[in-house]
């Protein structure tokens, strides 16, 4: 029989083991941590573009192990190939944009509303998801997108997803379509009694274009309209779209980069209806219009007078009313390798491979992780200019978006962050009675550690210097939206002042989201030279403040990129990894979960050993 | 009529052409403006950009290319007289999209064409002839209608399906089986990791040579052998055709060996329309070769073409057809120049 020593020494030995149970998961979850927090950054030491042109070839490489992830959206052919592929993992995010036909209103009869809903009715929008785009799609009604928080898609009691062309065909009776003419051609005549056929036009370079285009015309055919849809050269077609030159009924997409919806104000306006590059539909509606005021220059989100009930409100009339109708939202593929890296992120915007990505995406710790190593991207395109204004290639911007900072950045799920600003605050004459009426005035505060590479402060001067260079460059794409920006200044070395001459919630955007670049190198190129400005890094190096910087570039081959050691959220890559940062949530959860039943464990069984040793 | 003044004749008539060419030229990459209204302009537009479109940053896009919004015949009429006057004082423009010179942008392409193009013109040249000469010295042959019945089939493959092809065996599915040995680059000019080894190699030129060399040899052999088949055929029915003549009967009748009759009498002859062909082929070396540089990712001036005329880049597509155009008319005058070097019988007049 055991002596009542041993059995203490057994119920301490029983209590100190379940207690390293109960406690065990709070380690795990710290081995599985990134030292920093949600805005530390970069992990990786370099970033390589590698130039790689063709579909086929990103596919190839990606397998071949000479990129880690394919720079852009992977065609849906690829599907199959790189899901059984080894060590590579496919995401989708639903694109933030999306396919529509565009709808001539001036032209009659499309002017007649119950002749576009009736389209709209009719069009089997499931079986263009299902069949054009073997379910990488979905249906989808109003004109912003459903991954935009301010979509009424779902929101409306009645939607145009499935085909009803008894309805449609109802419409249009009413309205007055008949075949009447007696010719036995079968097809309807407009409410006046004159023939017509509809000319779907489709661009040639897409199937995905050319099937959905046959979709709107089979819809028609089943309404009784004459119709068919012609593939045809895209740039002839948007032109005449830009221009307001003839057409029935075409064939469109459209992508956004972030979530605002002023817009809206302009692409649908009526008195925009003759603007060019503005509102392809030539659409003008009161009830659309009335709504607009409050959508632009309301202060605030949410609740009654908000930017968001005018938004609902300008798509339920939208909607309605059918000046376009959307016939997909679809999926945005992403391709990526798991062998090496871990912590992508599959952002709204981009899907996989975009800012957040190359932020986050870390060694594994088995590889000596987290920090350190080439993280290799393919890009279609080489770079055409180091100069971010006068690029307007996206695959540019995959390498020039790491160059400058902007003083708050969409989060991968399109939040706002504070980045460069460390607070701000946002007034009009009502909150202050300094500000002028009508006039919104933001007061950012900068974070104050935020350096230029050339080891210069980054101050309010450089951010109310980058805002008035671009508003005051002639023809600079990024001062196209501060024509209403009156003032940016900076009192103080941390401070700016950046006021417009109008009230409006969407405002903030404008001035934060522009990315900030140094006063001293931009005073020397001057307001005429903005577009002449011809950086060539790295031989000449270029003064940044983004987490990296050109470190190689070979032209027509790739561009290395090196991470920014200086970096305003960079972390110190000399310490060990800390243990109390950035815990996944669901393993914190579960690490809270285990140890609680861990430690009732512990009490019990060492309480009724204790008990039973009395 | 003797050289000189041949030569300044053709110098006119070679001036003359190349202003027909600059005249056609400015016309020739203006067509999606003038027939259907495309502006590069709206090519350059992004989403972004138009929905955020005022007025006047349009009107200051336009003036920053050179171009007028709906240009009238005045318009038309100004901006051609501006682009002579460009053309003719060498001045090229500005790239639309990089905003770069474009001498700088086709300066920086022209190495990587002329490697392309220079190798494999020389191993088509070479081996083209080689075999022609083989063959046609015993025509209907088994030897020769196999090499004929290959050299056609070849001239008829497409060169991107070529290309293709060896992408996908030697660059994808012989690196699989057999674990890397066989292993070339999938496309590019130079592997990213070699650039990286070699800046801390003694010996790192010979290493970036050597890999550029690798990455040289598959869009170097769709070229090659995609160009073989015409010279080989050309050399065989030149060579045919020359044996058939007089002199080489009176050679024969002189009692030379069949070697000395092939090479020091048909094959001298033979050569002539070669001459003009091969003159032909080093003047278009500039051209690149656009299918195979895209094929291949090869960083020169036929993919640099291909992107242009894309997005309607008028200054880069027109500097290079003009340059094309030059190179291919004086090269034309050198082959003629040649051909009474080689040919003393024949006469300039």
């Amino acid at each position: 029989m055991a002596s009542s020593r041993a059995k203490r020494a057994l119920a301490f030995s029983l209590i100190a083991a379940f207690m390293m149970m109960a406690i065990s998961p709070i380690f795990a979850t710290a081995q599985t941590t990134l030292p920093g927090g949600p805005k530390s950054g970069p992990y990786i030491d370099k970033l390589v573009f590698n130039v790689i042109t063709q579909d086929d070839q990103q596919v190839l490489a990606l397998q071949d192990d000479e990129i880690d992830l394919i720079g852009d959206m992977v065609d849906p052919s690829f599907l199959d190939t790189l899901i059984e592929a080894e060590n590579i993992d496919v995401a989708n995010v639903l694109r933030n944009g999306m396919g529509y036909v565009t709808i001539n209103t001036a032209k009659y009869p499309y002017n007649i509303t119950a002749f576009r809903r009736a389209l709209a009715f009719a069009l089997d929008k499931e079986a263009i998801s299902d069949q054009v785009w073997d379910g990488l799609s979905v249906p989808q009604d109003s004109v912003v997108p459903q991954v935009n928080p301010g979509s009424i898609e779902g929101l409306l009691p009645y939607t145009y997803y499935e085909a009803n062309v008894a309805l449609g065909i109802q419409m249009l009776e009413d309205a007055g379509f008949a075949d009447n003419d007696g010719d036995p051609d079968g097809w309807l005549e407009a409410p006046n009694g004159d023939a017509f056929d509809v000319l779907v036009e489709c661009a040639i370079s897409s199937n995905i274009a050319i099937e959905v285009g046959q979709k709107v015309a089979e819809a028609l055919n089943a309404l009784g309209i004459d119709a068919i849809s012609v593939p045809t050269d895209f740039y002839e077609y948007l032109n005449r779209l830009y221009f307001h030159g003839n057409y029935d009924i075409v064939f469109l997409g459209v992508s956004f980069t972030n979530f605002d919806l002023d817009w809206m104000a302009y692409e649908y306006w009526g008195e925009y209806a003759d603007e060019p590059y503005f509102n392809f539909p030539n659409w003008a509606n009161d009830s659309y219009d009335d709504w607009r005021d409050q959508l632009l220059h309301a202060t605030y989100w949410d609740g009654a007078g908000g930017v968001l009930e005018a938004a609902l409100e300008m798509q339920e009339v939208w909607v309605y009313q059918s000046p376009m109708i959307i016939c997909y939202e679809n999926v945005l593929l992403s391709a990526y390798r798991t062998d090496k890296f871990e912590g992508y992120i599959n952002d709204v915007s981009d899907g996989v491979p975009g800012w957040w990505t190359n932020y986050k995406v870390h060694l594994k710790d088995e590889l000596g992780g987290p920090f350190g190593g080439t993280f290799r991207w393919s890009n279609p395109l080489d770079l055409d200019t180091f100069n971010f204004m006068v690029s307007s290639s996206a695959y540019t911007m995959n390498v020039l978006g790491e160059f400058y900072d902007s003083l708050i950045q969409q989060d991968d799920q399109g939040e706002d962050v504070n980045w460069l600003a460390e607070s701000f605050i946002a007034e009009t004459h009502e909150d202050n009675p300094n500000v002028p009426d009508g006039y919104t005035r933001f007061t950012f505060q900068l974070v104050q550690n935020a350096t230029w590479t050339d080891g210069t402060q980054l101050t309010a001067e450089d951010v109310a210097f980058s805002l008035n260079y671009f508003r005051d460059t002639p023809g600079n794409p990024y001062g196209a939206d501060l024509t209403e920006m009156t003032a940016a200044y900076a009192p103080t070395t941390y401070t700016v002042i950046v006021e417009f001459e109008s009230e409006s919630f969407w405002h903030l955007h404008t001035a934060a989201y522009k990315p900030i670049i140094p006063k001293a190198v931009f005073q020397e190129v001057g307001i005429d030279g903005w577009n002449l400005w011809n950086p060539d890094p790295p031989s000449e190096p270029m003064v940044t403040s983004g987490p990296f910087y050109v470190s190689d570039y070979v032209a027509g081959e790739f561009t290395e990129l090196t991470y920014n050691p200086d970096y305003v959220y960079g972390l110190d890559r000399t310490t060990e990894p800390t243990t109390t940062t950035t815990a996944d949530p669901v393993d914190f959860t579960m690490a809270i979960v285990a140890g609680a039943v861990g430690a009732a464990v512990v009490i019990l069984v060492g309480g009724y050993v204790l008990m039973r040793q009395r | 009529m003797g050289l000189r003044e041949y030569v300044i004749r053709r110098s006119i008539y070679m001036f003359l052409l190349v202003v027909a060419v600059v005249c056609f030229n400015f016309f020739l990459f203006r067509l999606p403006t003038l027939v259907l209204g495309v502006s590069p302009v709206d090519l350059m537009i992004s989403e972004e950009l138009r929905r955020n479109l005022t007025r006047d940053v349009l009107a200051q896009l336009y003036t920053r290319f050179g171009l007028v919004p709906d240009p009238d015949i005045f318009d038309w009429i100004y901006m051609f007289w501006r682009y002579i006057v460009n053309m003719f004082t060498g001045n090229f423009g500005i790239s639309f999209v990089s905003q770069k010179p474009v001498m700088d942008e086709l300066m920086a392409r022209l190495p990587n064409t002329l490697l392309l193009m220079g190798t494999s013109s020389i191993v088509s040249i070479i081996l083209g002839i080689y075999t022609g000469v083989k063959v046609a010295a015993d025509p209907g042959s088994r030897k020769d209608v196999s090499a004929v019945t290959v050299a056609l089939f070849i001239y008829a493959l497409p060169i991107f399906w070529l290309g293709m092809m060896l992408l996908m065996t030697f660059s994808f599915y012989l690196p699989a089986l057999t674990d890397g040995f066989i292993n070339f680059p999938l496309g590019g000019t130079i592997d990213y990791e070699v650039w990286v080894s070699a800046k801390t190699d003694p010996l790192g030129s010979l290493v970036i040579a050597a890999n550029i060399l690798h990455h040289l040899i598959l869009p170097m052999i769709a070229l090659g052998v995609g160009g073989y088949g015409g010279y080989f055929l050309y050399m065989r029915n030149n060579l045919i055709d020359v044996m058939t003549e007089d002199y080489i009967l009176t050679a024969r009748a002189k009692g030379l060996d069949e070697n000395q009759v092939l090479y020091k009498h048909g094959l001298k002859n033979a050569m002539l329309p070669m001459v003009t062909i091969i003159a032909m082929t080093f003047g278009f070396l500039i051209n690149g070769a656009t299918l195979t540089e895209t094929v291949f990712n090869w960083y020169g001036l036929g993919r640099y073409i291909f992107e242009s005329l894309f997005i309607l880049d008028y200054p880069v597509v027109q500097a290079i057809f003009m340059i094309i155009a030059i190179t291919a008319i004086l090269a034309n005058f050198i082959a003629d120049l040649l051909y009474g070097v080689l040919d003393p019988r024949i006469k300039y007049g």
